[in-house]
């Protein structure tokens, strides 16, 4: 269950110099008339760690392929150092790459497979063994230098494919959902050696993923991507405290979402229920779209319970009968219903009342997420308030600055 | 003479080892089994297995050995097999250089016509494997098996009808000056071996064609990632990983090449030195069946012994590569 | 059901009985080699001969026009005239004497069987064919009596002439405008490239080399004259377009224009220019060969007296003339008046016969593997 990156006490990743070492500008792709990629801009910078997220079908996996240079676009182009790539092929592009399922050259040792690329460039034959060696070392496996790929473990082929990636000391390495074939726990182990390799190294990594826990650990910075196009780009903190549109929300982490009608005093009205948003005003008659975190929301036994029930910086918004609690360990799960097809989520430590009882639900003012889609001017600005306080020193301009960019035009 | 009895018997099935258990004693048997985790079949699991043990025994191995008990005998004068056996039709077959010269010519053909079909097929299989689904796959689909469906007479046919003296191939020869009249090209070997290689392509094309279809795509990506042009990815990767595929074509298109008759008889004619041939000739013009029978028995043991060095040759080759 | 047998000895009872099967088969099946009497298009189980209506025999004959027009000419007139229903049969002379030998003179699988002069001898070497009683056939003494000679062996009559070709110089007369007048002119370097050859293991290959040897007067039997046979044949090294095996392949071999020349047989080369193919023919002033087809009764016939009643049919002047017309080769019947257009184009008469060269197969046979490979020396 992801939870708030900050509050779980992360540490900072080391500050990236904002330099672009791969500029995309209006990429498109697509098959059969239908766009596949619909990218305006992207601007990685030089060693970050980005991560592309989304759901299958998004378009990240055709953004790797055509950084990598297996697909080519139908427009718009990816420079990298300042060097238009459109006409490179893939062979000379000289980015690493790691596959979800390894790509391990059977017919080949480990140290084989580890010195093609150095092969490739006509390494001298004790030079290539050396970095060999190092490269295999930096994974923790060269003690398998002789043995072919499938005597490995999955999660040995895959360091062997990052050994092999890194040997040839590319200036990017991509990595297209390297750990998705892994067990849960592998997986997580994995991901800490990526990045510590990552951050020791230097070298620039886009990490192609599905699993939002993934990225949110891994990530410098985040882009979301859905339907081809990139609905936010921001560092983790960013794009879980202030998602841009109702679609990274509901990605990142959970969200409950408030869709309705606005008050000038601040409640609004959703599925013919009227709330309090826990913000000072809406626009009087305005649809409005909020999102409150699960693990936000407070409850308290009873439908109009004491306001000393809620703890300081929060109020009650509203109350309902709960639905439905399950305890799954960490935290229990609660589903609040308010009103005929809204209901709420709410993730507590304490114990909610049983099924069936009445319940009131709350937040602070801090909780509340206004989201880009149907915000008018005033909310932009205040989503934009709101990132810059939160987004913290190192990212805070660009990152707003990103995002207005790359926010849907209003309809 | 006697057919070793449990030869046949055996054949088929792979489970050699349970079936001596049960045979030579219950009790080791049941332990030995029982050792190894393998499930035991019981009758009934045999019992899908005697249709086919049937079927090979009536119409293959009655029939071999019926062959075998022919080429024992002696001739008269008009071919008619005499009374008792002896091997001389054999000693005729290893001495006499027109049966002789007929098989080491047929072995020599054959691995030509399995190498070139190899070589050719595989451009083809290549192709035919990274085409999408669509109209240009469905089209060199039907390009590779659509020989199949035709008659081999006919093929054979269109070959001689090519190839004759106004046939396209001399039309365009003496068209662009390479030559002042038309060749003869009908007897040449070029042309008995060109005809039987289009006869026997498709069967070493769609062996191919499923091994490089099985070669994960992401392989050659992450060559192409490495630095590694096309040239460089194609033999470095795709070929060796091939190297099954090769193996299956060669395997196929080998023995058809040995027993092939039908093609060099229409495009070559009949007094080539090819063994299936100077059987069909004998059988025919000499009615000297046990010969007949002697060297055909001979062509096939010589079939065996090149499709088993050809498997072990890749074995090894295999090995070598993938350890 | 289950049985009482543990399980191992269950399966491996089964295995015993397979195994018992399968040898007892597979010997029954080698003892058996020899004394099989194999199939082959089985005669009806007719009751005996009585040459009957409503009796059926088998009779065989070539495919094609040749087939089509035997048919016409002789197997349509008998089955109305007696009521016996005629199994035509169509095929080569090789695939016949297959089938009699797989028969072994018991049962036979036809009734009346054609062969050529070079299957004779087999046939008659395994026993295979009965001697005609020749006072049974009403139109023996109108038969010719060279082409009855080749149908003789070792004093016994077995065959019925049918039609006797010659083998002689079948060419294009585009190509070759000056007719050639005798075989050597096949050697002509005008030719050399044109010529096709066809090898010994065909009819007219063996007719084509026996001619070479009896050119000068010598013998197939002689060693010496089949020296001399191969040192003329070797002339032609390097000069052959194609060896055509089968009469198919000779048409497309001279249709093509890769040969302008071959040995071949007048009727075929009469049948072709009627077509109107530019194909003339030239019977060699040293002798042409003969190629006869006759019909011969094989021994285990069920139906000895239609088959009579048939060979009756199949020599008479009346029947075989349009027969002989058709194909354009002389027939066994000598009485026959033929049309002009027959006169003038074929030779034909005992005279005629008399001067053939006839391929003597009793030699040839079993020499033939030896002679072919000498061949191949040359033409590889």
């Amino acid at each position: 269950m992801t939870s708030d990156p900050e509050a779980a006490g992360e540490a900072p990743a080391t500050p990236a110099p904002a330099t672009p070492h791969i500029e995309i500008e209006n990429l498109a792709a697509g098959y059969e008339g239908q766009r596949v990629l619909d990218v305006d801009r992207l601007s990685i910078r030089r060693g970050e760690f980005l991560s592309i997220l989304g759901p299958s079908g998004c378009g990240k996996t055709t953004l790797l392929n055509s950084l990598a240079g297996f697909v080519t676009p139908t427009g718009g182009r990816i420079t990298l150092d300042g060097v238009d790539l459109t006409d490179v092929p893939t062979h000379r592009r000289g980015l690493g790459l790691v596959f979800q399922n390894y790509a391990l050259f059977p017919h080949m040792t480990v140290a084989d497979n580890v010195a093609y690329g150095l092969r490739v460039r006509r390494v001298e034959r004790a030079e290539r063994d050396e970095r060999v060696t190092e490269s295999l070392r930096l994974v923790g496996l060269e003690q398998y230098a002789g043995r072919r790929p499938k005597q490995l473990s999955g999660g040995q082929q895959q360091r062997v494919a990052v050994a092999r990636a890194l040997a040839t000391r590319p200036a990017v390495l991509l990595l297209d959902e390297p750990l998705s074939n892994l067990d849960a726990k592998l997986r997580r182990e994995m991901r800490v050696e990526l990045r510590e390799l990552q951050q020791r190294l230097g070298i620039t990594m886009v990490f192609v993923t599905h699993d939002q826990e993934e990225a949110m650990s891994l990530s410098d910075r985040i882009a979301v991507m859905n339907g081809g196009r990139v609905e936010q780009l921001g560092s983790p903190t960013e794009v879980y405290r202030t998602p841009a549109t109702r679609f990274v929300a509901e990605f990142i982490g959970a969200a409950n979402i408030l869709e309705g009608a606005g008050a000038a005093d601040g409640t609004l009205v959703v599925g013919g229920v009227r709330l309090d948003s826990g913000l000072a005003s809406l626009r009087d008659g305005a649809p409005v779209t909020l999102a409150v975190r699960p693990e936000r929301v407070v409850l308290a036994p009873g439908g109009a319970p004491d306001p000393a029930a809620f703890p300081a910086g929060s109020a009650a918004r509203g109350s309902g009968i709960v639905g439905y609690r399950a305890f799954t360990g960490e935290a229990w799960q609660a589903q609040i219903v308010v009103a005929e097809g809204v209901a709420l989520n709410a993730r507590t430590a304490q114990e909610p009342p049983a099924v069936g009882a009445s319940v009131s639900f709350g937040w602070g003012p801090d909780d509340v997420i206004r989201l880009g889609d149907d915000a008018g001017d005033d909310a932009g600005d205040d989503a934009g308030d709101n990132a810059g306080d939160d987004a913290g020193d190192d990212a805070g301009d660009d990152a707003g600055d990103d995002r207005s960019s790359l926010r849907k035009p209003a309809a | 003479m006697s057919a070793p009895a449990t030869a046949p018997v055996d054949g088929p099935t792979d489970k050699t080892g349970d079936k001596t258990g049960g045979e030579t004693g219950g009790e080791t048997g049941d332990k030995t089994a029982g050792k190894t985790a393998r499930k035991r079949y019981g009758v009934r699991g045999l019992l899908p297995v005697t249709p086919v043990v049937v079927f090979l025994l009536a119409l293959f191995v009655v029939p071999l050995v019926r062959v075998f008990a022919l080429s024992l005998h002696p001739v008269d004068a008009n071919g008619y097999p005499l009374d008792g056996y002896s091997f001389v039709q054999y000693r005729r077959v290893f001495t006499e250089s027109f049966f002789s010269e007929a098989l080491w010519h047929s072995l020599g053909t054959a691995l030509l016509v399995t190498v070139l079909c190899v070589l050719l097929g595989f451009p083809a299989a290549y192709a035919l494997s990274r085409a999408r689904q669509g109209v240009v796959r469905t089209l060199l689909f039907v390009a590779v098996v659509s020989p199949l469906l035709t008659s081999v007479v006919v093929r054979s046919y269109g070959w001689v009808v090519l190839f004759s003296a106004n046939g396209a191939v001399n039309r365009v020869l003496v068209g662009l000056g390479l030559l002042d009249q038309p060749a003869r090209l009908l007897t040449s070997y070029f042309v008995v071996v060109v005809s039987v290689v289009h006869v026997m392509l498709p069967f070493a094309i769609l062996p191919l064609t499923t091994a490089l279809g099985g070669i994960d795509d992401n392989l050659r990506r992450a060559s192409r990632s490495l630095g590694a042009g096309p040239v460089r990815t194609f033999w470095k990767v795709t070929v060796p990983l091939s190297l099954p595929g090769i193996a299956v074509g060669a395997t196929v298109v080998f023995p058809l090449a040995m027993g092939i008759y039908i093609t060099p008889l229409l495009v070559g004619g009949a007094n080539q030195p090819l063994a299936g041939l100077r059987v069909y000739s004998q059988i025919t013009s000499v009615f000297d069946y046990p010969v007949a029978a002697a060297l055909s028995l001979t062509l096939l043991v010589l079939t065996l012994l090149g499709v088993s060095a050809l498997g072990t040759g890749f074995r090894f080759w295999e090995r070598r590569l993938h350890g | 059901m289950r049985s009482v047998l543990p399980r191992p000895a269950r399966r491996r009872g089964y295995l015993l009985a397979l195994a018992s099967a399968g040898t007892a088969t597979v010997l029954t099946a080698v003892a058996g080699c020899g004394v099989d009497t194999g199939g082959g298009s089985g005669s009806s189980s007719g009751s005996g001969s009585s040459g009957g209506k409503g009796e059926q025999i088998t009779v065989t004959a070539f495919a094609g026009p040749w087939g089509e027009l035997f048919k016409k000419s002789f197997v349509q007139p008998f089955e109305k005239d007696t009521g016996i229903k005629v199994n035509l049969v169509y095929g080569a002379d090789s695939d016949w004497v297959t089938k009699l030998r797989a028969a072994g003179g018991k049962d036979a699988p036809f009734d009346v069987v054609a062969l050529t002069p070079g299957s004779l001898h087999q046939a008659v070497g395994g026993g295979l064919l009965q001697p005609l009683k020749t006072g049974d056939l009403s139109n023996w003494k109108q038969l010719d009596p060279v082409l009855t000679q080749q149908s003789t062996v070792d004093g016994s009559s077995y065959g019925v002439p049918l039609t006797t070709g010659s083998n002689g110089l079948l060419y294009r007369t585009d190509k070759i405008k000056q007719a050639p007048k005798d075989w050597t002119d096949i050697f002509d370097k005008k030719y050399c490239g044109h010529v096709a050859l066809p090898p010994l293991t065909y009819n007219a290959g063996l007719e084509f080399f026996s001619a070479l040897v009896s050119q000068d007067g010598g013998k197939l039997s002689n060693p010496a004259d089949v020296d001399k046979g191969f040192e003329k044949l070797a002339k032609l090294k390097n000069c052959v377009a194609a060896y055509p095996a089968d009469a198919g392949s000779v048409s497309t071999v001279l249709q093509n224009g890769d040969a302008w020349i071959v040995p071949f047989w007048d009727g075929r080369a009469f049948a072709m220019e009627k077509e109107g193919q530019p194909i003339g023919f030239t019977y060699p002033a040293s002798g042409a060969v003969g190629a006869l087809t006759s019909y011969y009764v094989p021994k285990g016939s069920k139906h000895t007296a239609a088959a009579y009643k048939f060979l009756d049919y199949l020599s008479s002047a009346e029947h075989q003339k349009p027969f002989a017309e058709g194909t354009f080769y002389g027939a066994g019947n000598d009485t026959i008046d033929y049309d002009p257009a027959f006169k003038a184009k074929v030779k034909y008469g005992e005279d005629v016969y008399k001067k053939f060269t006839w391929v003597d197969y009793k030699t040839a046979t079993p020499k033939l593997n030896e002679w072919q490979q000498r061949w191949n020396q040359i033409f590889k």
